[in-house]
């Protein structure tokens, strides 16, 4: 099955076909990659309920700041800070859940444990008027600020750390493995290979007359701008639609 | 290879002269062959600029050796240790692989790059991109630059070497003003082996049995070149048209 390596190989390789003297890096077309995966998964994660883009990080650790620091660093509040970057959905939904374990024994998951739910600064003072949401250790609340998931209910208690699932972006540059794992969602290789190179031809769009073909010799019809064959101006290439089957459906 | 000997013999066929003294090895043949090679060199610099040929095309006067990089990620190449001059850099391999024979020394010497003889290239994952001494600078600004270190995926980084400069000075003599002008490889790479495939710079022939260490397919041209710097004269023509008549001709002959 096809890795990141194969798909962003195959596209440096049409790109050094296309102008074999574009300085185009593999880790610019990987990068260029990164972010047509990202965007079909930012529309795809939003659709599907799945757990393909979950990911789950344990002992994140709840800490205090000694002093205020502004902006976002609020003395006396727990927090935890997001262990890594998250699809910034409405509403937080790419953090899934955050817990902690009540359990005296580890016999469950974390997770299974006590969950968080979601508030905001704004609307939470609500929260308090009512016996049955009021924040509480076994009722606690989070809200995102910035990059740091400040906590209500925990002001009483002391616990070390939490477990956090996330819907994390595709990051081939800190998780090396990436290139070489196979992908799972195979069905979006066509929708980014043709991104890619749409924005390489996009970006290599210059005067032939710059390009190096080993000439001294410029003529007028060196100089004249290639242009680039659009398709179409009103549709974009399809993101992950599942009202429309495909093909092999 | 071209023989020294076998240039002269057509040669003296061209001009009709087998068997005459008319023409001397040292007065004619040995200046007219050597002022020949240089010629060549000239026309070959003329083409590899022009990206119509490439120096792998000259096979034999490529050649692959193996250093150890300084603790500042620079070689020098000395003239004295390989053997041969250098014409150009090919192509510099960072991180490479090396076969070795039982009880080979190992270098100690961790403040200047030096050639390894004992050491034979075999592989490498990486091949270092040539960079001019401004563009140096962009690797540590911008991660896709040639030569920056900012991605922790070495499949990913993209090494690259800037070519020979003279680094010394007051603060800067590792080996007591020996060594030459050294390649430094970017992102560092402190005392670690490289390979670099080189093109030689052809050597002079000095007698009749020396060999010409290029392409036979260059012989024609050789024979002719040399019978015109001895006895034949050009025809009249711009000189302009008859060097890109000749810069054509060694196109086909390598192609």
């Amino acid at each position: 099955m096809a890795t990141l390596r194969m798909l962003s190989g195959d596209i440096h390789k049409n790109l050094k076909q296309m102008s074999d003297d574009a300085d185009i890096s593999f880790a610019q077309v990987v990068f260029w990659v990164s972010f047509f995966v990202n965007k079909y998964r930012y529309t795809k994660a939003q659709q599907v309920d799945s757990g393909a883009y979950l990911s789950i990080f344990t002992e994140i650790p709840v800490s205090l700041f000694a002093v205020n620091s502004n902006p976002n660093e609020v003395v006396d509040r727990k927090y935890s800070e997001l262990p890594v970057a998250i699809y910034d959905w409405d509403k937080d939904r790419a953090i899934k859940y955050i817990t902690y374990s009540a359990f005296d024994d580890v016999c469950y998951p974390n997770f299974t444990g006590v969950t968080f739910m979601r508030t905001t600064p704004s609307t939470s003072k609500r929260l308090f008027m009512s016996p049955y949401e009021i924040p509480s250790p076994k009722n606690p609340y989070w809200y995102r600020v910035g990059n740091y998931l400040y906590f209500l209910g925990l002001e009483c208690i002391d616990i070390s750390s939490i477990e956090i699932g996330l819907i994390t972006p595709f990051d081939p540059f800190s998780n090396c493995d990436l290139l070489d794992d196979e992908m799972a969602d195979m069905e979006m290789f066509e929708y980014v290979e043709r991104s890619v190179l749409d924005l390489g031809r996009f970006v290599m769009m210059l005067p032939s007359d710059q390009l190096n073909d080993a000439t001294d010799i410029v003529t007028n019809q060196d100089s004249e701008v290639t242009k680039q064959k659009i398709v179409s101006v009103n549709q974009e290439t399809p993101l992950y639609d599942p009202n429309v089957a495909s093909p092999q459906q | 290879m071209i023989q020294a000997q076998e240039i002269v013999t057509r040669v003296l066929a061209e001009l009709d002269a087998e068997g005459s003294d008319r023409y001397d090895w040292e007065l004619d043949f040995r200046p007219a062959i050597n002022n020949t090679k240089e010629w060549l060199v000239a026309m070959y610099n003329k083409l590899f600029a022009d990206n119509k040929l490439t120096e792998e095309s000259l096979r034999e006067l490529t050649w692959t050796g193996m250093w150890k990089l300084s603790n500042k990620s620079r070689f020098a190449f000395n003239t004295t240790d390989v053997g041969r001059h250098l014409w150009s850099i090919v192509a510099i391999y960072p991180k490479a692989e090396y076969i070795t024979k039982s009880g080979a020394a190992v270098l100690t010497d961790e403040d200047y790059g030096q050639y390894d003889a004992e050491r034979a290239f075999t592989r490498s994952k990486y091949s270092a991109k040539r960079v001019t001494a401004e563009e140096r600078q962009q690797a540590y600004i911008n991660p896709f630059a040639a030569g920056s270190d900012v991605f922790v995926c070495e499949d990913l980084l993209t090494y690259a070497y800037v070519n020979f400069q003279d680094y010394h000075g007051e603060v800067y003599d590792p080996d007591g003003g020996t060594i030459q002008a050294e390649v430094e490889l970017i992102p560092a790479l402190d005392n670690e082996y490289v390979a670099m495939t080189y093109l030689s710079y052809p050597e002079d022939v000095v007698d009749i049995t020396d060999t010409i260490r290029f392409p036979d397919a260059m012989s024609n041209l050789f024979v002719q070149k040399v019978a015109n710097m001895i006895a034949i004269k050009e025809d009249a023509q711009e000189l302009r048209a008859y060097t890109e008549q000749e810069l054509n001709q060694l196109v086909q002959l390598m192609t």
